[in-house]
């Protein structure tokens, strides 16, 4: 029963992760007055990359070949420990926060030997960025996470979400404001969102991520694509369920269960909405001045972290 | 007169909400390049000192409490950000907020003023058990940070965000030690502050107009 729910869970996020995409993409169109894409446009671009045929460099190993498998994989395995609906995990004995970074950087590591594998410019340049930048995000997102943890008195992420949930007003305090907002800006780092990187922009010299796809095609590119929008889903749940966790089921009951869809569904909507507003209202920071926004991040989660201890009367 | 969010909100957690806000928007006021970027932060860190007098008029029941806090949300929540914006505008100050130390160098060392005021005042007054137990932790760090904006910038302007920082700080204090000065006392204050920034918008104009720049550490070379 609890390994289905956690399955159910985890396919929820797969499926529902290029409709997030695609909203955000709405939202942001609609804000610059122009009618934009439909919400599902990302399912018919992920199907229509399917159908192409995928072209390598001849220069390229079985790493260029291994990577987008590796890279969904690991989405896909993080993405079954996150609690989406119920606040207990049949799989956390697979993975925690720890291994949830980890993983995150084992996609990140094969992303950036992948780019350089056909030996482009491009490639290079965005990997040894993309490494530089997720140096930067790295300890801020484990430290954010770790102020809650310390209260919860684990690393397991659906038993900090239940800790969280469980004390009524524990989230209301400097500590979990100042992770919160760490926790946020490390997020919209690592899922390459304005003001770090674009994601609408392509052969741009500042692109990252798009610099590190580029010599990806039809099934492979499509698979590196839905891996990306597995990776921001699960990110943006990780914010919505670990630091608001309103709504979500303590109990596996049909009724808490439907509730928690509904809260978990509309708490993301708020999240693209919020991240619409951002990217219309913000221009992207000159690639040198990412690092003072990271390094903000990690200020904040550091003092997250030194508060939570320190003023707990 | 109840708090009438008391029912699912209790006080002491919307105190400590309000004060993380009124930390993070001083930090926020500190990292800024642009002047007016720092005004913006000083505006919000005001309007989360207005709310955190409101709860506790509202906790106490205490009638001077209440109007100390709307004349903090009409003096420092807006009049003071216009008053500093409309110099920034005026001036040449709209442009960067030079410091003399990076902005990552200047996060580091707020980072670290933040938990040297935690922990002494910790040391200092011990663990408090009221409901403004964090006001007092945050209020000695964000003064911290207020002089730390002073010493580091050179425009003048952001110098005096720095000040108001400080007097915004030592508010907070003000009201978690004693749940508010007498109201005499406190309109006293406001009053100060609201001619002091006054006088030193007007003192900016006048260096930026005699110096051709409101950098303050060109002043060194009148002593001759």
């Amino acid at each position: 029963m609890s390994l289905a729910l956690a399955l159910l869970q985890a396919a929820l996020l797969v499926a529902l992760a290029p409709l997030f995409s695609g909203t955000i993409a709405a939202i942001k169109a609609r804000l610059q007055m122009r009618r934009g894409a439909p919400v599902w446009q990302r399912y018919a671009d992920l199907a229509r990359l399917f159908r192409k045929e995928s072209i390598l460099s001849t220069d390229a190993s079985w790493l260029a070949r291994a990577t987008p498998y590796v890279v969904l994989g690991a989405s896909l395995t993080v993405a079954t420990w996150v609690p989406v609906l119920f606040a207990s995990s049949a799989t956390s004995f697979a993975g925690d926060l720890v291994m949830t970074v980890a993983l995150l950087a084992l996609v990140r590591v094969l992303h950036a030997l992948a780019a350089l594998e056909a030996g482009t410019t491009f490639g290079g340049m965005a990997a040894s960025r993309h490494m530089a930048l997720a140096a930067l995000a790295e300890p801020a997102l484990m430290l954010s996470v770790f102020t809650l943890a310390i209260a919860a008195g684990s690393t397991d992420l659906a038993r900090i979400s239940r800790a969280v949930a469980a004390a009524p007003h524990g989230w209301l305090s400097p500590s979990h404001l100042l992770a919160l907002s760490a926790m946020w800006l490390v997020v919209i780092s690592e899922s390459g969102r304005v003001p770090v990187d674009n994601p609408a922009t392509h052969l741009e010299l500042t692109m990252i991520h798009e610099g590190m796809v580029l010599d990806y095609s039809g099934r492979h590119l499509a698979l590196l694509e839905w891996a990306a929008t597995v990776r921001q889903m699960v990110l943006f749940t990780l914010v919505v369920n670990l630091f608001l966790p309103w709504g979500i089921a303590l109990e596996p009951s049909g009724a808490a269960l439907g509730t928690a869809l509904l809260a978990w569904i509309g708490k993301l909507l708020a999240c693209a909405i919020v991240v619409a507003l951002g990217e219309s209202l913000t221009a992207k920071l000159r690639l040198f001045r990412v690092p003072e926004f990271l390094g903000m991040a990690f200020l904040l989660s550091l003092l997250a972290l030194t508060s939570n201890s320190l003023l707990r009367g | 007169m109840s708090f009438p969010l008391g029912e699912w909100l209790p006080v002491s957690s919307a105190v400590n909400l309000l004060a993380g806000l009124f930390l993070l928007s001083a930090l926020s006021a500190v990292i800024q390049r642009r002047v007016a970027g720092a005004i913006l932060g000083y505006a919000w860190n005001s309007r989360a000192l207005a709310a955190i007098a409101a709860v506790v008029a509202s906790s106490t029941g205490e009638r001077h409490i209440w109007i100390a806090a709307a004349l903090v949300l009409a003096t420092k929540g807006i009049l003071i950000p216009r008053l500093l914006r409309r110099t920034a505008v005026r001036g040449r100050a709209r442009e960067e907020a030079e410091s003399f130390v990076g902005a990552t160098t200047a996060m580091l060392l707020c980072g670290v003023l933040v938990v040297i005021g935690f922990t002494q005042t910790r040391a200092l007054f011990g663990a408090s058990r009221t409901i403004l137990a964090s006001c007092l932790p945050i209020s000695v760090a964000t003064a911290l940070v207020g002089l730390f904006q002073m010493v580091s910038h050179r425009a003048a302007l952001a110098q005096v965000v720095g000040l108001v920082l400080i007097e915004n700080a030592i508010f907070l204090a003000a009201i978690s030690l004693t749940y508010g000065m007498p109201l005499v006392v406190e309109m006293g204050v406001l009053l100060d502050v609201m001619v002091g920034v006054a006088l030193l918008g007007f003192f900016v104009a006048r260096i930026e107009e005699s110096f051709d720049s409101a950098d303050t550490s060109l002043l060194t070379s009148l002593k001759g």
